[in-house]
């Protein structure tokens, strides 16, 4: 197994992973997308709310949020040695108090105030309501880790996706170079260099085979690798994309070993079946 | 109503980029490259600034007319 | 995770999996393809939200299928490993590549 890193930022890294089989690349994947925990708002508590939003839609507002997450100091609630009834370690408390006093005011992702330094939204220009003269919103919101299978609030990433790396194939015996390819292909994979039909752009092919189907000469084939996986992961901002990645590997480790864990607490049962 | 806080096919964020598109729109640039210069690249993204109509200014302007309205205390 | 047996055969076993889905079982699956002593390997689940996995394996019996589960989640676990490493490692040299 091999990996090349092609590009990495603050919200989205995108890896070669060399060596692998599908189901494996699908696993990550999957795990990413639903399993990797993260921070979100789980429950609010409404002392005031006079604004032109219903309490339900400023808490599914709240809850969409993303926040810095710190997966070493707090622990999922199911997990957690109180049992899943909130505690420090399992839970953050958010406040906001904000009144529209003498003209009408956005209120944004800024104004709420953590007890966690560490546990923040991500960005603070997020607008949550507008408030008029004399509105007033007052509430406390309790931050959760949560996994994005029991709801997308959770989910660390946005665009989280694979492909096979693109094998192009030039028979350059039948090629006439007439360069409908290159017009055709969205990607822009091709490019005539001196009057012949060159690959570029090799890794931004999509395997649509729009160039296959257009060669009058048939003279192009398009594969996909599937031992080699082009990776794309954006993240919302919750968690570095690096982090993301490496915490579904783990993940998966630690499947596999309950799995280890399960099935030979299964064979004691049969041996002791058995005398 | 209101700029929903993320995409609704992807969940990337989208609200914290609204303002910015609005003010840049309404002074003349095109909304395309708006976008582009915003990092909202998947059309997934985009229909959501660009489809959006921010209802929830005309609705503030009912409140403060009832507001108007009470009698002062 | 918990195991619940539903028919344990001379060479094959059926086996519920509890708390697990298309993400472990699949890369299980194609796991167990690896190990020649395999001769069936699959799984049923009704609804991805409600139902538990029903695994299948049947061997050659040169091998119990137990034996083969193991072995494969032992390679999950040690393909898991080495992707991690190897990902820590490309983005310490990718990250020194930029500075």
């Amino acid at each position: 197994m091999k990996v090349r890193i092609l590009e990495l930022d603050d919200l989205h890294i995108k890896f070669i992973l060399k060596g692998a089989n599908p189901a494996f690349a699908n696993a990550l994947r999957r795990i990413m997308i639903a399993e990797v925990p993260s921070m979100a708002i789980d429950e609010v508590v409404f002392l005031e709310n006079t604004s032109v939003l219903y309490d339900e839609i400023i808490a599914h507002r709240l809850a969409l949020i993303p926040l810095r997450t710190d997966l070493e100091s707090y622990n999922l609630p199911e997990e957690c040695q109180c049992g899943g009834t909130g505690c420090s370690l399992c839970q953050v408390r958010l406040f906001l108090d904000i009144e529209a006093v003498d003209e009408p005011i956005t209120v944004y992702s800024g104004h709420l105030k953590s007890e966690d330094p560490k546990v923040v939204p991500v960005k603070d220009n997020i607008p949550i309501v507008k408030l008029a003269r004399g509105q007033k919103l007052v509430l406390e919101a309790y931050a959760r880790l949560g996994r994005g299978k029991d709801h997308a609030k959770w989910s660390p990433v946005s665009a989280c996706a694979y492909k096979y790396k693109p094998i192009i194939k030039i028979n350059t015996e039948l090629c006439n170079n007439c360069g409908l390819c290159a017009e055709i292909c969205p990607k822009n994979v091709f490019e005539m260099v001196e009057g012949k039909i060159k690959v570029v752009n090799e890794l931004s092919c999509s395997l649509c085979r729009a160039c296959e189907k257009v060669c009058e000469k048939e003279a192009i084939r398009i594969l996909g690798d599937d031992t080699t996986f082009i990776f794309n992961v954006e993240t919302v901002g919750s968690l570095p994309p690096e982090k993301v990645v490496e915490e579904a590997s783990k993940i998966l480790e630690k499947k596999a070993l309950k799995f280890i864990d399960a099935l030979s607490s299964l064979t004691k049962e049969y041996k002791e079946g058995e005398s | 109503m209101i700029i929903p806080v993320r995409c609704f096919t992807c969940g990337a964020l989208i609200a914290d980029k609204w303002e910015e598109f609005v003010r840049r729109v309404r002074r003349g640039e095109p909304p395309g490259k708006v976008l582009d210069e915003l990092g909202v690249k998947r059309y997934c993204c985009r229909r959501m600034l660009l489809s959006h109509v921010e209802l929830i200014d005309e609705i503030l302007k009912f409140e403060e007319i009832r507001l108007e309205r009470r009698p002062s205390s | 995770m918990r195991l619940k047996v539903i028919k344990r055969g001379p060479n094959d076993l059926e086996i519920e999996i509890e708390g697990e889905g298309h993400t472990f079982c699949n890369v299980l699956r194609k796991e167990l393809y690896e190990d020649k002593a395999v001769v069936y390997a699959g799984y049923t689940i009704d609804h991805p939200l409600v139902g538990i996995p029903r695994f299948y394996v049947r061997t050659d019996g040169s091998e119990s299928p137990e034996e083969a589960l193991l072995k494969a989640a032992q390679r999950i676990a040690e393909k898991a490993r080495e992707f991690r490493e190897q990902f820590k490692e490309a983005v310490r040299g990718y990250r020194e590549k930029r500075e």
